[in-house]
């Protein structure tokens, strides 16, 4: 058996001892296979379309109604389907703006940290300036310059930019840090002494070293990019309204919020509008938190063996 | 003198090195004068802190910069010293080469020769010149015809000056060239990566021309028998055991294939796919056995698939990476090459570490006290390594270290460093049997001897001086027992004393110079 071999069945038998990471790997897995048999789960009458919720118009039906098993929302949109399809929606989100705030975070911060001198003053200073502005409320303010469009996946794909640019400053600095520690290490002067390029010794010898605490601040972040990208939804920026999108469906239901409401003189609670997108978030966030404390857990090496 | 008849194979000169810090400037190196012989150990004795390590990392030019700066001095590595040997050794090598099959006139390795030879016998005729005038009476350093030659010579030399040289330059010189050993062997590998990778590295960095020549006649052979370029043979071992060629795993009965390197043994035929890719690969091995660094091949390392031709080159650093773990006596390579450095105890790290410094077969080793961190029964197999190795490669080694012990075991020359300064440099038996600088009595003194019992061991007064306010004059005054009014004034030259023992003291000069 190869020492990689070794090395991940001892992290799995670490995963299998920690029941919260596993939980959160169930929750996980639960939701990328929703993500991955959608078109099994709920068939979109318009392949073409599949993030618009097909709607047919009527009151909204409680959960059980014939053919919608989470019932159905305004306009008689489908909720089964919204939720189903909302789970595609919700990781190309997650995982394309984590993922390339991480590219660009790791390359900046990595340069920054290791060239130092004005390098680093002007990269750093950089990222400030995105600091120092609320990340939300720039992003909001990204979407609201970007053009609108009809087109959920068009729109899905501004609220996708402008949380990336307001995702990666965070990763920037953590990579840096990271950096800047591992640079005194011996092994990099031995690399050095091998007569390795720098930036050999950069993006081989350092940044893999420092990319631990990454990796686990970006299993966490999968799921708060989820819950910003559907708290832009809600408030209104992003996707248009009818959209298989966790978020915007929860804002479709927020005037229920409060309980039984009045409406033409019937009582009038149609719950199930915002706990079942609502629920798919919570389950999505908890469970990529869990995992990501669990995957700290397992990979600091101090608390390893 | 004995030693004009060894070469010279890296000479420091005047060394002076300095950091600036908040403190203000540390002194760390004050004109450092010494050098190291083709095939000898030399060995670097002192105090913690008197500059040891900052010597060895000015020769590879690893001084951080900034705070760090080499002020002045000279590192001459490989330069022409114009001994006879030298050039009766030049002499050989034009005629190994037009004897040799593919010899053309006018063939630039020759030239190349020709060229060497000619500087080697200038720097032969301005060092005798230099010599003969310094030796007769009435010499002036001040004489023109005298500053005219050692301008020339130094203007030779310059050109094999480290410290003149591009970062470019330098890289391809350490690990090649100049390699390091270090303390820590824990610290010095890369946790992420195991000990083949770290090894392959060196060799790929430094040795990319002969992978590809190797990968060439690999593929070669394979193309010529029509078989596949992953087929290995098995030879029978005199116990009856099958031993595979490719990696040297045993097995018991005959197989297919090795069950540890998964090498076919089945002569299969090379098969259409197989062979257009080597025959695809084949071109970019053609390249690279050319020129290592050609564009062409930096441009085709950035292309999925195509980029897969690499893999040929990297079986090849790997396999040559096992061999150099046998080389360092580490029982099973097979399994150590796939292991990562948290997985090996300190000796093998230190063992695998040596690999990595003699992958490409230095000419200079530094081992920066290599077995410090290691407890005594591997130390001893460690300096026991290396002075095989060193037997087996002719590579020069200068080892730094606190340890008497380990220098009197080992070493051929000693240099003895204080605060900056060489104190004394001579034959290990000299300086321990005859120690002259007051430093070094003093060190030889502080440590226990078997033959002599004594109640308390002699110890030397006083701390290593801050460097930013280095003493005046001799910068062990402080501490010398022996001080005088002159040693606060003047700081004594180096003096050979008696031939190839040389120590700056001023109890010497008496009977010299004044």
């Amino acid at each position: 058996m190869t020492p990689r071999i070794r090395e991940m069945r001892y992290s799995l038998y670490l995963m299998r001892k920690s029941a919260l990471a596993l939980v959160g790997l169930a929750m996980v897995i639960f939701v990328i296979i929703v993500a991955l048999a959608a078109p099994y789960l709920a068939t979109p009458p318009n392949p073409r379309e599949p993030m618009t919720i097909p709607k047919d118009f009527a009151q909204p039906k409680p959960p059980g109604a014939e053919g919608h098993i989470m019932g159905t929302g305004t306009y008689g949109s489908d909720i089964y389907y919204g939720v189903v399809w909302g789970a595609r929606t919700s990781i190309y989100v997650a995982l394309f703006v984590v993922l390339v705030a991480a590219i660009i975070g790791i390359v900046l911060g990595a340069v920054a940290g290791y060239y130092g001198g004005w390098i680093d003053e002007m990269l750093m200073r950089i990222t400030d300036i995105f600091l120092a502005l609320p990340a939300l409320i720039l992003a909001m303010a990204i979407v609201a310059i970007l053009p609108r469009s009809p087109d959920p996946m068009k729109s899905l794909e501004n609220i996708m930019l402008a949380l990336t640019l307001v995702w990666w400053p965070p990763y920037a600095r953590l990579i840096r840090g990271q950096v800047l520690s591992i640079r005194e290490n011996v092994y990099v002067e031995a690399a050095k002494a091998v007569g390795a390029t720098r930036s050999r010794i950069l993006f081989r010898h350092i940044v893999p070293n420092s990319l631990a605490p990454m990796l686990v601040q970006i299993t966490m972040d999968i799921g708060v990019v989820v819950l910003v990208a559907a708290g832009l939804s809600f408030i209104g920026f992003g996707v248009p309204p009818g959209s298989a999108e966790w978020g915007r469906m929860v804002s479709d239901g927020h005037n229920y919020f409060i309980g039984t409401v009045y409406y033409q003189g019937v009582a009038y609670n149609p719950w199930w509008i915002w706990v079942f997108p609502g629920l798919f978030i919570f389950i999505f966030v908890m469970g990529f938190n869990l995992l990501g404390d669990g995957l700290r857990d397992i990979l600091d090496p101090r608390l390893r063996r | 003198m004995k030693m004009e008849q060894q070469e010279t194979l890296l000479e420091i000169r005047n060394l002076y090195t300095n950091f600036y810090t908040y403190q203000g400037v540390v002194k760390a190196l004050d004109g450092i004068n010494f050098s190291l012989i083709k095939g000898e150990t030399f060995g670097l004795v002192g105090e913690t802190g008197c500059g040891k390590s900052v010597t060895a990392n000015c020769v590879m030019r690893l001084i951080p910069i900034p705070p760090g700066k080499i002020e002045r001095g000279n590192i001459y590595f490989m330069a022409p010293t114009g001994s006879e040997k030298e050039i009766a050794d030049i002499q050989a090598r034009i005629y190994g080469v037009k004897a040799g099959a593919g010899f053309k006139e006018g063939d630039a390795r020759v030239k190349n020769l020709e060229g060497e030879m000619k500087e080697a016998k200038e720097v032969g005729r301005l060092k005798a010149e230099i010599a003969s005038m310094s030796s007769s009476p009435g010499f002036d350093s001040k004489d023109a015809r005298y500053v005219e030659v050692s301008k020339q010579l130094d203007k030779i030399l310059s050109r094999y000056d480290l410290l003149s040289r591009s970062e470019d330059y330098m890289r391809k010189i350490r690990g090649k060239y100049i390699s390091m050993i270090f303390q820590e062997p824990m610290t010095a590998l890369n946790p992420v990566f195991q000990a083949g990778d770290q090894i392959a590295e060196v060799i790929l960095l430094h040795e990319r021309k002969e992978l590809a020549e190797a990968v060439l006649r690999h593929i070669d052979a394979s193309k010529k028998d029509n078989s596949s370029y992953h087929k290995a043979s098995f030879s029978k071992t005199d116990k009856g055991e099958l031993r595979c060629s490719s990696c040297g795993a045993l097995m018991a009965t005959e197989q297919a294939s090795c069950p540890q390197c998964g090498a076919s043994f089945s002569s299969q035929p090379l098969r259409g796919l197989e062979s257009t890719k080597l025959s695809f690969y084949r071109r970019f091995y053609k390249t690279m056995a050319v020129d290592p660094n050609a564009r062409s091949l930096r441009w085709a390392a950035k292309i999925p698939f195509v980029r897969r031709y690499q893999k040929l080159m990297k079986q090849e650093a790997w396999k040559r990476a096992e061999m150099m773990l046998r080389l360092v006596r580490i029982p099973d390579p097979k399994n150590v090459i796939k292991s990562y450095p948290h997985e090996l105890s300190g000796g093998m790290q230190q063992r695998v570490m040596i690999a990595m410094a003699m992958a490409c077969k230095p000419q200079v080793l530094i081992a920066d006290e290599p077995t410090t961190a290691l407890d005594v029964t591997i130390q001893a197999q460690i300096l026991k390594l290396m002075r095989d190795l060193q037997e087996e490669t002719g590579t020069s080694i200068l080892l730094i270290t606190h340890n008497l012990g380990v220098v009197a075991e080992v070493c051929n020359r000693l240099g003895v460093m204080y605060a900056g300064v060489m104190a004394e440099i001579g034959s290990v038996q000299a300086i321990f049997k005859e120690p002259m600088h007051p430093y070094t009595q003093g060190l030889l003194n502080s440590i226990p001897k078997v033959t002599v019992g004594v109640s308390r061991l002699d110890i030397i007064e006083g701390n290593v001086p801050n460097l930013v306010k280095p003493p005046t004059g001799c910068r062990f005054n402080p501490r010398c027992p022996y001080t005088m009014g002159i040693c606060k004034k003047v700081k004594p030259p180096m003096l050979e004393v008696k031939p190839g023992h040389f120590v700056a003291c001023h109890l010497y000069m008496k009977g010299g110079a004044s």
